[in-house]
């Protein structure tokens, strides 16, 4: 008999069993009374010579046990019927658990699609990004761009990898299929690039060497999904042209469906790395892979030994240090977001913390409820073995619920928390709950079960037979019981305050970026994109021609009051160029940002003229070129001299400073900080642009068309799509923006911080306030007595209350002290997030111990009402 | 109060009897408690009930079978029959039985001085 049959055969057993024991007794009594008994007499006898007849029964069916498991299947039915006894407890638990584990795991999901999830390519392990390490007297650093100079001391002179080049980002261009024009994203790779990734393509082969020279025949790679929706899946697709940025392109291959790159892209086309050009500058991004056999360090080692020309360019004269090393390629892509992933990470697992300190004490409250109880099991025999496993079970039943109830809260939380995460962040991966996410919960709520089952399990050691049975909890309230409760409050409470202060300077700072002023009025302006990256556009004659006619047909819109166009706009990153003022002593050269615009940029998007004029029709590509400065331009580089009328040099050309607008907002480009500054700008006509200039500036941005309304207007992209089609009928836009959605882009992760931090800040809060309440409340009920002889004996009501209550206020106090000490530490370490507050900000960590003080007076004071109601006289004849 | 001559069996040994006494023929518990009773003159006592824990033990093992069926006397019963299995087992117990009962003897005959 199998344990399936014997399982299910086992009420048959007992059944024959006692059949047949029946039936031996009777057998033998009645041959007891052919040998002339009377029939009382055989019975007895029978039943004597039997034995005890439950007994061996007993035993016989003892033998098709397997006993261990009975026992626990036993009392897991214990315990199950415990926890149903109390569901207010029971469900307090697990929608505790729930939350903690559920908010754990979600955020483990984010680590493991940014951390950990393996990259999808063969041996990812063995890929890198080549990265400068730039230590200097103002900290140390990196930088992730490359130069062409240095793309080739890698490629010729580090044996021990495989490398290749290419673009970090991927751009918008446009892709003409048939007869209508596509938006797709296109990624420029060096020809050893897919050979290093090992992707292999399904049609076709990867770029040759020939493809990847500065003027080598041009040759476009498809993805899977584009090949298949834009091409139909044309087999023939090979060798076929199409028209891309309005030049033709040969198709050379098609890539496996949901291949991934390091960019976001829709189709390739060849890097053709230089050292001029914009080889000169950091625009590549060199990926390397290890060769069979060789270390990491042995690669650091013949990284390091380059020596990029630049290198020394930056160094000069400054106590710095350069050099090249191997990051893995997975922590590069990562970058972006691990360290706030990481933070987050951090503050979760306290609210694991916080939330099991405060079941270990709800629990503890039982187990000391129970406390007779136990003794008197183990009185009656139970072994100490037997007790602990009935302690540490009812934790684990409640953890493995909430554990459950947890994983299920965060699946149906991953669309929104993705949601929630920049794009580059999640190109990396979809979030899902895999085998790591679902290990990790299992680990977290056995840590749960252990921390939360383990004070009980302290207390059970001090269990004096005598003392439980006899007292119970009816007396004074056991005052190192207590000590350890409010040990466990005040952690929680400190940890409380770390995440409460976290959260309060990350509110501050947001708030900070929020409401400097942007420089311009961001309402009622619609914008929207094209790519002029097009060789139709090289020409600045044609270029002049679109830009004229497209804003001149969306002034005609009705119900628009001005349309404008510009290379850039305030709040999106802009062109960083040299520029030298030439009527200055020493010819002094800056860096400085430049943006091109038509004369109705500045009134339409409402940006103050501070002196002199701003562009008009008569600045043509005839006239005398001008340029207008921004505030921060004149103040940095004039020092308060007039700058109207003097001259600036850039690209080239020399134009004259005709007016000074006030500053407006722009993600750092030229220093680090903040993700919103005010940076040093020059702008220039549109028609004024340098024809070489021109075609560079449109492989890096795409243009922006913005117009200003009275209000919002239904259509009103659908006209500026229609507007942009009189000028040239085959441009589409790439998206539409509202201006005021690009201070919320640029603001993005400040409030993705926010959001989650302040939402398990709260948490933290509602857990420590019930944390308190539940210990002054469970010192009430305890102590009655207590508080009937001490008003019997005189004692104010207020006097009593306030001896009671006092218990949970120091709790509180203890561990705001230690949460300030602790948040000292932990305000460090997110000072790379804050801005326009400092670490140790005192507004902040001010109202912070005040909320917590507050709510823990509350919580310590609400139970203690209940003493009002206590009456001297009955408590004490009820004992 | 137990009396001298009445000892506790070793573990196993109800276990051989039955296996031994099952070797001659299927019998049902009462027969088989009355069978050992009887062959060991009343020296052995075994409580009656003692042989059930153990026939359920070796049903377990898959050393006997047990049917529902009529006893000699029209009785309904269960009767207990060897497997090939448990002839297996009792051939081995017996011999290595037999091994030890003859240490035994060795070791509590007179020494020859």
């Amino acid at each position: 008999m199998n344990w399936f049959q014997q399982l299910f055969a086992r009420h048959r057993l007992h059944q024959d069993l006692s059949d047949e024991i029946r039936e031996h007794i009777e057998e033998k009594t009645e041959e007891l009374i052919a040998a002339g008994m009377t029939r009382e007499e055989a019975a007895a006898t029978a039943r004597r010579e039997f034995g005890n007849v439950l007994l061996q029964e007993e035993r016989s069916r003892d033998v098709w046990r397997w006993p261990a498991l009975d026992t626990v299947f036993l009392e897991f039915k214990h315990a199950f019927r415990y926890l149903r006894r109390s569901p207010g407890f029971t469900l307090t638990v697990i929608a505790t658990l729930m939350l903690a584990i559920g908010v754990n795991t979600a955020v483990f999901t984010i680590v493991d699609a940014l951390l950990l999830r393996p990259l999808p390519y063969p041996e990812p392990n063995r890929l890198a990004s080549v990265v400068t390490n730039i230590t200097g007297e103002s900290g140390s650093g990196l930088s992730t761009g490359q130069d062409g100079e240095t793309w080739e001391l890698v490629r010729d002179h580090a044996p021990s990898v495989q490398a290749a080049a290419y673009k970090l980002t991927s751009n918008g261009v446009n892709l003409q299929a048939g007869a209508s024009i596509r938006y797709v994203h296109e990624q420029r790779v060096s020809a050893e690039y897919f050979d290093v990734l090992a992707i292999h393509p399904i049609l076709g082969s990867v770029f040759t060497h020939e493809e990847d020279l500065p003027d080598g025949p041009k040759a476009v790679l498809l993805s899977y999904e584009l090949w298949n929706s834009v091409f139909n899946a044309d087999p023939e697709i090979l060798g076929k042209t199409i028209l891309l940025k309005g030049e033709p392109y040969t198709v050379v291959g098609v890539l496996p469906a949901g291949t991934k790159t390091t960019a976001p892209a829709d189709l390739w086309t060849p890097l053709r790395p230089k050292t001029t050009g914009e080889g000169e500058g950091i625009n590549y991004a060199l990926l390397v892979r290890l060769k069979d056999g060789v270390s990491w360090a042995q690669v650091d080692t013949e990284l390091g030994r380059l020596r990029p020309h630049r290198f020394a360019l930056w160094i000069g004269n400054r106590k710095m240090k350069m050099w090249l090393y191997a990051m893995p390629l997975q922590r590069h892509l990562a970058s972006s977001g691990g360290d706030a992933v990481l933070i987050l990470m951090c503050a979760v697992g306290f609210i694991l913390l916080i939330a099991c300190t405060n079941l270990a004490g709800l629990l503890l409250v039982r187990v000391m409820q129970r406390g007779p109880e136990i003794a008197t099991r183990m009185a009656l025999g139970a072994t100490r073995a037997t007790i602990v496993r009935q302690l540490m079970l009812e934790p684990l039943i409640l953890a493995v619920a909430g554990g459950v109830a947890g994983v299920i809260l965060a699946a149906a939380s991953l669309d929104s928390l993705s949601k929630l995460l920049s794009s580059d962040v999640r190109f990396i991966g979809a979030l899902s709950l895999d085998s790591r996410t679902l290990v990790f919960t299992a680990v977290a709520t056995l840590c749960a079960t252990l921390l939360i089952a383990l004070l009980p399990l302290l207390e059970l050691r001090r269990t004096e037979l005598g003392f439980s049975r006899t007292t119970s909890g009816r007396s004074v309230a056991h005052s190192g019981r207590r000590r350890t409760r409010q040990t466990l409050i005040a952690a929680e409470v400190a940890l409380t305050i770390v995440l409460l202060a976290g959260a309060g300077l990350l509110i501050r700072t947001l708030v900070y970026l929020e409401t400097k002023p942007s420089g311009f009025d961001p309402q009622n302006v619609m914008t929207a994109q094209a790519s002029l990256n097009d060789a139709r556009y090289h020409d600045a004659a044609a270029f002049q021609k679109l830009v004229r006619e497209s804003v001149a047909a969306m002034e005609k819109i009705p119900g628009v009051k001005s349309a404008a166009m510009g290379l850039t706009l305030p709040q999106e990153q802009a062109l960083n160029t040299g520029v030298t003022l030439v009527d200055l002593p020493g010819k002094p050269q800056y860096i400085s940002n430049e943006v091109y615009v038509t004369p109705e940029y500045f009134s339409t998007l409402q940006i103050p003229v501070l002196s002199g004029r701003t562009f008009t029709e008569g600045d043509t590509a005839v006239s005398q070129p001008v340029c207008v400065v921004s505030q921060k331009f004149a103040q940095r580089f004039l020092n308060g001299m007039e700058a109207v009328g003097r001259h600036l040099e850039t690209e080239g050309m020399t134009y004259e400073i005709v007016g000074i607008v006030g500053d407006v907002q722009k993600p750092p480009g030229l220093s680090g900080g903040a993700p919103l500054l005010i940076e040093q700008t020059f702008y220039i006509p549109a028609t004024q642009t340098n024809q070489g200039a021109l075609n560079m500036y449109h492989v890096w941005f795409q243009p922006s068309w913005i117009v200003r309304t009275p209000g919002p207007i239904g259509g009103l992209t659908a006209a500026m799509q229609r507007a942009l089609a009189e000028a040239d009928p085959a441009l589409p836009f790439s998206g539409f923006h509202q201006m005021r959605d690009f201070q919320n882009e640029a603001l993005d992760r400040q409030r993705m911080e926010v959001f989650l931090l302040s939402v398990l800040a709260g948490l933290a809060l509602v857990l420590s306030i019930i944390g308190v309440y539940g210990l002054v409340s469970s010192l009430v009920t305890q102590r009655t007595r207590e508080i009937g002889i001490r008003m019997a004996l005189g004692s104010t009501l207020r006097r009593t209350m306030f001896e009671i209550g006092k218990s949970g206020v120091i709790a509180a106090a203890a561990g705001i002290v230690v949460g300030l000490a602790l948040s000292a530490v932990t305000a460090r370490l997110i000072e790379a997030e804050l801005y326009g507050v400092r670490p140790y900000d005192p507004v902040t960590f001010i109202l912070s111990v005040l909320l917590l003080l507050t709510a823990a007076l509350i919580a310590s004071l609400a139970p203690t009402v209940r003493i009002a109601r206590i009456d001297p006289a009955s408590t004490l004849r009820a004992e | 109060m137990k009396e001298l001559n009445q000892r506790d069996l070793f573990p196993g040994a109800l276990e051989m009897m039955i296996l031994q006494t099952l070797k001659r023929k299927p019998l049902h518990g009462y027969a088989l408690a009355q069978h050992i009773k009887q062959t060991s003159n009343d020296l052995l006592q075994v409580e009656e009930g003692s042989l059930y824990p153990a026939l359920q033990r070796m049903l377990k093992q898959g050393w006997v079978k047990a049917e529902w069926g009529l006893s000699s006397t029209n009785r309904r019963v269960r009767i207990y029959q060897l497997t090939p299995a448990g002839r297996k087992h009792v051939q081995q117990e017996v011999s290595s039985f037999e091994r030890m009962l003859e240490g035994i003897t060795r070791v509590l005959s007179p020494v020859k001085s």
